[in-house]
């Protein structure tokens, strides 16, 4: 059967024909998936890659077969040797769609194509041209200059339908004889009378007078000529123009005085701006805002009012708006380029303080919210109500955030604040109010900073004991004799007990001598023996960091009880003392 | 497609080859046969010889009419090859030849055999093409033959009359959406932009086929509609200046664009100022050294920061600075004005110099509008670029009306490529030696030296309509 059909070359045509568009309808399915994967998976995926090399497979494969693919483009249709060979219900995913829409009508694969050709022809045909602004398919189809990918575009009409053409002369052939004769009689037959060859007259000699020297060396190329436009043409190609526009527009700046004209270029000056900050090229936004800083002093420009307008640019990035995206674009670069980013955001004006403060939360990771707070201490140093406005906040994280900043800047007017969040849920809070209070060093500060002996957190306490050191503030150590006489004391860890002694050690002076004297020599009976001795180590390590001749004194004394526990405790602490003076 | 690739290929090796034979030549006049010097350019010959017989047995370097071609190929002459170029035409017309085939088996010895043979002919000789074949035969140079410069014209003629109408029909098009991209109301969206981004990659196209087309179409001087003819005709004149400098078509695109655009500035101003006959007062002066400013202003409310725009902007800021930046706007700082707007520069004055507008009847005639020009060559122009400018569209350029030495009248057709016979274009005859109107032959007066160029006429002066020749 199948050898009588073989036989049959009409038969066998159809048989062709019907598996090349059984072919090209299964490539055209490959293209329509492998778009759909390329909008998800990233350049990197391994997926990806899959997709794109059964793509060109099967064009290829295609292409040895039956040559030529040339599809005709309908509607939302594509043919192939007029049969169906794609379509899509989706408008929006529709590929012949999107052609036809352009005017193309024929889109012809041949053999040899390449892969990175595939995917430019994806690109051209799912780029999204209404943000593109005047790029449409053909355009961009055009511009990738496709060795084996050919269109076929309907024209389009002129502007009103017509193709306008050159109007119609009025000069009848009657005319035109009569001009020429004209012109002939004035020049040709006026000039050099007698001769039948003229001379030259004509500008090649004023050229050759102008250089002076034969035409045929003026206008041949040097090898120094050349060699200067191909310099000056590689130096365009890589030219940076969005400097380059930054320049023009600054040199319209020095320029334009009227104010209106002014203030459109700033507003473009803007736009450049957050569109280098917004791709993270945090680095060519600094220089430019160097220069507007600059210009925004009255001395450095046209007047107040053209002063204002660079100031009113500077504020623009600094709003909450611009800042909200900026934190996003921040969280999807991941930049590595904090320096930059530091001093880029250290030069926003007042205003950004609050949708800075604001943000800290939305930024993803740790070094950048840091960086934030650091930009924030430098920029609020004058000025803190904002962030003092945000210290009650929802959000721990904020202001937690806020009160860093706080302790960066140092300002003393930032405490009477800190007060109201002392009690605040959040430990991690708590801890870093202790931490502020130290860096401000006020009365206020440090007094604030005692309460927090009694918190109800024990890294709080810990901490507050280790900075109330730091600051040797003497004030302190009432507080501390009244929390290690409390009843409460005993259930502390032994870590904190010995924390308590010894900044009472730290900060002591002979008023604490007699409550240490007895602690060390209370005698311990059989009920609460070892919480006597317990206190009595504490005592010893307390007396040792003072280490006053008084409290040599005492441990003397103690080194000669006659309760042995007592004894060899203040023997102990007398060698040791030895030692170290050794 | 075959086809566009094989050319495109061809003429990118045809290229390296013409470069490298080019260096060849210089080395051997130079070295002896026997220099190791010589060996490195050789090599480099054979190679992009064997590329070219790639596809055949043998392949011919041809010149024809000031063009060479490899085969049927047409090597384009830009800044990278133009040395070499105009050398090879120039030794092969000294010696009469209009071809030089290259035959599979070439070897090296063979190659330097046939350099050194071609180098020492006698110029001076009246037949220095026998001479060079007698030196051939005596050298056993076969595998590389010559052939004498051959008259024919019309094979290697690559402007069909199917081009010549597309050229046509592009070039009116542009112009209306032109008009419609100038009307400021319209100006507010961007539908006209991308019409006319399709055009001018259009009139790449045609240019890159052939470019005296649309060249002569920028003849068509005489209509009202100055600006919107001159967008175009600057479009058009900075692309040829882009073909020589060697950009590759998307830069011969962007370059396109930016120049349709350089005078968008003047949308928006007083049509009364634009059509105003007499001089402008010193106040309407100063309105109009605005437009540089107001086409970056408009240019960036339609387009923002996108690439293409740039370019634009670049060309409407700088189209007026002059190169020595003692135009306008005046800078405060200095600037570099960029390759884009220094072509612009040229294009627009030699455009703005040659067209009747309202204010000025009796505009320079092509000519003088360069000699013009060239006076103000490293002040105004930069005079590398001036010099190519004058490369591209020759000293007597497309459509200029001439007085021949013979009395006859003709009007130029096209430019000579070739530097050394710039004043030597194609020309058509428009009349005998009698002054009667004839349909004349075109003839080429580098081939043609009996005839000479006595001077241009100034044809709106007899009322010569020159540019019915182009149409």
């Amino acid at each position: 059967m199948s050898s009588a059909k073989l036989e049959d070359p009409k038969e066998q045509d159809e048989l062709d024909a019907k598996a090349g568009v059984k072919s090209a309808t299964d490539v055209l399915q490959t293209l329509s998936k492998a778009i759909r994967t390329l909008k998800i998976y990233p350049d990197t995926s391994p997926l990806r890659q899959k997709f794109v090399t059964e793509l060109t497979g099967k064009f290829n494969k295609f292409l040895d077969e039956y040559g030529d693919l040339l599809l005709r483009v309908k509607q939302t249709e594509m043919f192939y040797q007029g049969e169906v060979v794609y379509s899509h219900p989706s408008k929006e995913e529709n590929i012949a769609f999107r052609l036809f829409g352009d005017g193309i009508r024929e889109i012809i694969f041949t053999k040899g194509l390449e892969e990175k050709e595939i995917l430019d022809f994806i690109d051209a045909i799912t780029r999204d041209c209404s943000r593109e602004g005047d790029d449409d398919v053909v355009t961009l189809l055009w511009e990738k200059d496709f060795k084996n990918i050919r269109h076929i575009v309907v024209e389009e009409g002129g502007a009103g339908g017509e193709v306008p053409v050159a109007p119609e002369k009025a000069s009848t052939a009657g005319k035109s004889r009569e001009a020429l004769l004209n012109a002939y009689k004035s020049e040709a037959v006026s000039e050099q009378q007698g001769t039948t060859i003229l001379e030259p007259a004509g500008v090649e000699i004023e050229i050759e007078h102008i250089y002076g020297k034969p035409l045929s060396e003026i206008f041949a190329l040097t090898p120094e000529e050349i060699e200067r436009v191909q310099y000056e043409m590689e130096k365009e190609e890589g030219m940076d123009l969005i400097s380059e526009l930054l320049d023009i527009l600054f040199h319209i700046l020095q320029i334009e005085k009227e104010i209106e004209s002014y203030s459109e270029i700033m507003t473009n000056i803007e736009k450049a701006i957050k569109s280098l900050a917004l791709s993270g090229d945090y680095r060519r936004v600094i220089p430019i805002l160097t220069t507007l800083k600059t210009l925004s002093r009255e001395e450095n420009n046209f007047s107040r009012a053209h002063a204002q307008v660079i100031q009113t640019t500077i504020d623009a990035l600094g709003e909450e708006e611009f800042l909200q995206q900026f934190a996003l674009s921040i969280n999807v670069s991941k930049t590595e380029d904090t320096d930059a980013l530091f001093s880029f955001l250290s030069m926003l004006n007042k205003n950004a303080i609050a949708p800075m403060a604001a943000m800290i939360g939305a930024l993803d990771q740790m070094k950048t919210r840091r960086l934030f707070c650091d930009v924030l201490a430098l920029l609020a140093k004058e000025n803190i109500e904002p962030l003092l406005r945000k210290i009650g906040d929802n959000n721990w994280f904020v202001v937690r955030n806020i009160v860093y900043i706080l302790g960066k800047i140092g300002d003393p007017k930032s405490v009477p604040y800190l007060k109201k969040i002392k009690d605040h849920d959040e430990p991690r809070i708590r801890k870093e109010i202790v931490h502020t209070l130290t860096e401000i060093k006020s009365e206020e500060a440090k007094d604030l900073l005692i309460s927090f002996l009694k918190d109800s957190n024990s890294a709080v306490r810990m901490m507050a004991l280790k900075n109330l050191s730091t600051l040797n503030y003497k004030k302190a150590v009432a507080h501390l004799l009244n929390i290690i006489s409390g009843a409460a004391f005993d259930s502390k860890e032994v870590i904190e007990k010995k924390a308590f002694f010894d900044t009472l050690g730290v900060l002591g002076t002979h008023e604490v001598l007699p409550f240490l004297k007895d602690t060390l020599m209370k005698r311990s009976w059989l009920f609460g023996k070892s919480k006597i001795e317990e206190q009595r180590v504490y005592t010893v390590l307390a007396l040792k960091r003072m280490s006053i001749p008084e409290t040599i004194e005492i441990l003397r004394e103690g080194s000669s009880s006659s309760d042995k526990g007592i004894q060899k405790i203040c023997e102990d602490a007398l060698q040791e003392i030895e030692k170290e003076k050794r | 497609m075959k086809d566009r690739l094989f050319v495109e290929k061809r003429g990118s090796v045809g290229k390296d080859f013409i470069n490298s034979l080019y260096i060849l030549f210089k080395t051997a006049l130079i070295h002896d046969l026997k220099n190791v010097a010589l060996n490195s350019t050789v090599d480099k010959v054979i190679e992009f010889i064997h590329l070219l017989l790639e596809e055949d047995e043998s392949f011919s370097l041809k010149m024809v009419q000031e063009h060479l071609f490899i085969d049927e190929v047409k090597i384009k002459v830009d800044i990278e090859n133009f040395l070499a170029s105009m050398f090879l035409i120039e030794e092969m017309k000294k010696r009469g030849i209009g071809s030089i085939t290259f035959s599979t088996h070439l070897s090296i010895d063979e190659l330097k055999r046939f350099i050194y043979a071609f180098i020492s002919t006698d110029l001076k000789s009246p037949q220095p093409f026998e001479e060079l074949i007698n030196k051939l035969t005596s050298l056993a140079v076969t595998r590389i033959t010559i052939d004498r410069v051959k008259e024919e014209v019309e094979n290697f003629d690559h402007v069909l009359e199917d081009t010549r109408e597309m050229a046509k029909k592009i070039y009116f098009k542009t112009i209306a959406v032109a008009s419609e991209i100038m009307d400021s109301e319209k100006l507010k969206n961007s539908a006209g932009i991308k019409k006319a981004k399709r055009l001018v990659q259009s009139m790449v196209d045609v240019m890159l086929q052939e470019e005296s087309t649309l060249l002569g179409l920028t003849t068509l001087r005489a209509y009202d509609e100055y600006t919107y003819n001159h967008s175009v005709n600057v479009s058009i004149l900075s692309i040829a200046m882009g073909q020589r400098l060697g950009y590759h078509r998307r830069e011969l695109s962007e370059l396109g664009i930016a120049a349709l655009f350089h005078d968008i500035g003047k949308t928006g101003l007083p049509l009364e100022l634009l059509n105003k006959p007499t001089e402008f007062t010193p106040e309407e002066w100063e309105i109009m050294r605005k437009h540089p400013v107001n086409g970056v202003k408009t240019l960036l409310k339609l387009k923002g920061l996108q690439e293409q725009a740039i370019r634009m902007i670049m060309a409407s800021f700088e189209h007026h600075l002059n190169y020595d930046l003692s135009g306008y706007p005046k800078l405060a700082t200095p600037r570099r004005v960029s390759l884009f707007g220094r072509i612009t520069s040229i294009t627009d004055c030699y455009d703005a110099l040659t067209s009747a507008r309202v204010y000025n009847r009796n505009p320079f005639i092509p000519d003088k509008a360069l000699s013009f020009m060239m006076k103000k060559s490293n002040t105004a122009f930069d005079p590398i670029l001036l010099k190519i400018f004058i490369n591209v569209v020759g000293i007597y350029p497309v459509g200029t009306l001439i007085l021949l030495n013979t009395r006859e009248l003709g009007v130029v057709t096209k430019a000579n490529p070739t530097p050394t016979n710039i004043h030597r274009p194609r020309i058509k005859l428009i009349t005998d030696p009698e002054g009667n109107e004839i349909d004349g032959n075109v003839i080429d007066l580098s081939e043609n030296k009996g005839r000479s160029i006595v001077h241009s006429l100034d044809h709106r002066k007899y009322g010569v309509d020159v540019s019915k020749y182009f149409q």
